[in-house]
């Protein structure tokens, strides 16, 4: 997997490439986070439509980092979800937890809007 | 000439193809040399066709090609040595000749065979006039040594053109030896992945082993993507199986084998005609009891990172079991009927 790095004003886009499964992908995107938690840069959009494969780590691992920047009043917001990534969410029960998004203009203005509110 | 030897002739000249080509300066250098030695305003490098005489170099001449029956050099080639006509009008074989009665007015003739290392003769070196007259010696003797410098440059022209064409098979061989090793090394990956072994296998049963190694999970996932797409199987289904058995192997990989890379687990596929694929995978772990695997749903878990794979393979695949204390997991799934 290769992951492209961007910046929004607070925001931050994490897009990426290939598989997100066990053992590819799993610890890059899990440091990158991690690296940008300790920025407090905890606001962040993943945008997922190059994604080819991604497996229940991958979820898990989407999931453990929503859990943990959300404890620091931040979020993980997902971007182009494919069919087979939104079947996966959508089976995990998933969708109720993460705000996803086809458009990142719309991704990007409900980080505006809860910084409003 | 007897017909065989004919016909053998002909062949020899089909082989340096040559006829029909364009000029070329070495030719011409000769031709031209051939009129300057032996003072004659008319000189050619003929070659005899079927039924024609066709001009390879022309000195003095403007037709490219003439009618084999008014060839002069029809008889020369018949010939072992110079074939000389002092005055064609006084020779019963070509006073009547057209080209001795109108253009170009030939009276003075003499050919030298141009002649194969087979013994062919292909056709000659000539030179005429438009009057009558004689070669001294010397002159005899030049035209013979430019008819073998000819003859040289025949067989370097017949040379070329075979060495190309050995070039030509030896580079057509080299594609083809290049083609037939990427094909083994394609075959060889294949038959790494369980899709190699598809052509072998009238309903795909075939067991597999591989070392306990994420980076091994695509050799087996692949391969059934690539059975069941070749059995038809719908892109959401494939997908469903795929995923079913990448969750698999890596729940065997990461709790059977401990994320140990030196062990090994077993998969197993049977992949019926009749549109149910069965799916085993084998772990040397301690086991585990299904039972106890929390439900990802419930709300105490929905936010734990893992959980998740057991869940999902139940979900996706039609019927699940397992068997040895949870070391094997057994799957199957039926292809939906096309609607």
């Amino acid at each position: 997997m290769t992951l492209k790095e961007r910046r929004v004003g607070d925001v931050t886009i994490l897009h990426l490439t290939g598989r997100l499964v066990l053992d590819d992908g799993h610890d890059e995107l899990r440091h990158k986070i991690d690296e940008l938690a300790d920025q407090e840069r905890v606001s962040l959009i993943v945008d997922l439509k190059d994604v080819t494969y991604i497996d229940s780590c991958g979820v898990g691992l989407l999931i453990a980092k929503y859990v943990s920047l959300r404890r620091k009043r931040g979020d993980v917001k997902l971007l182009n979800l494919t069919a087979r990534s939104h079947h996966l969410m959508e089976i995990s029960k998933l969708l109720d937890v993460f705000e996803t998004f086809e458009s990142e203009d719309h991704a990007l203005a409900s980080f505006t809007r809860e910084a409003q509110a | 000439m007897t017909a065989d030897l004919e016909t053998g002739r002909l062949s020899a000249l089909r082989r340096y193809t040559i006829l029909d080509t364009q000029p070329e300066r070495a030719f011409d250098d000769l031709a031209l040399l051939a009129s300057q030695i032996c003072g004659t305003p008319m000189a050619l490098i003929t070659l005899v066709d079927a039924d024609r005489q066709w001009f390879k170099s022309r000195v003095g001449m403007t037709a490219h090609e003439t009618s084999r029956a008014v060839s002069f050099c029809a008889h020369a080639i018949h010939q072992s040595e110079l074939f000389i006509v002092p005055d064609a009008s006084l020779d019963a074989r070509f006073r009547d000749n057209p080209q001795v009665t109108g253009g170009p007015k030939i009276r003075f003739y003499a050919g030298a065979p141009l002649v194969t290392p087979g013994g062919d003769a292909l056709g000659t070196l000539c030179v005429a006039d438009s009057v009558p007259r004689e070669l001294t010696d010397d002159q005899k003797h030049a035209l013979s040594a430019i008819r073998r410098q000819v003859e040289a440059q025949l067989e370097l022209q017949r040379n070329l053109i075979v060495l190309e064409r050995m070039l030509a098979e030896r580079d057509h061989a080299e594609a083809e030896q290049k083609r037939l090793f990427d094909e083994l090394n394609t075959a060889h990956e294949n038959v790494r992945k369980l899709s190699g072994m598809m052509p072998f296998c009238s309903t795909c049963q075939f067991t597999m082993t591989i070392p306990a190694d994420p980076r091994a999970i695509p050799t087996v996932t692949d391969g059934v993507t690539q059975v069941l797409t070749e059995k038809g199987w719908s892109e959401p289904d494939v997908m469903a199986v795929e995923l079913a058995l990448q969750e698999a192997v890596a729940n065997a990989i990461r709790h059977g084998c401990g994320g140990d890379a030196t062990k090994q687990l077993q998969c197993s596929v049977n992949c019926d005609d009749a549109g149910e694929v069965v799916i085993t995978v084998r772990d040397p772990g301690a086991g585990f009891d299904p039972a106890t695997i929390p439900n990802p749903l419930d709300p105490d878990n929905v936010f734990k990172p893992s959980g998740r794979g057991i869940f999902l393979i139940t979900g996706l695949m039609d019927e699940v079991q397992y068997a040895d204390g949870g070391r094997e997991l057994q799957m199957r799934k039926r292809k939906p009927e096309a609607s």
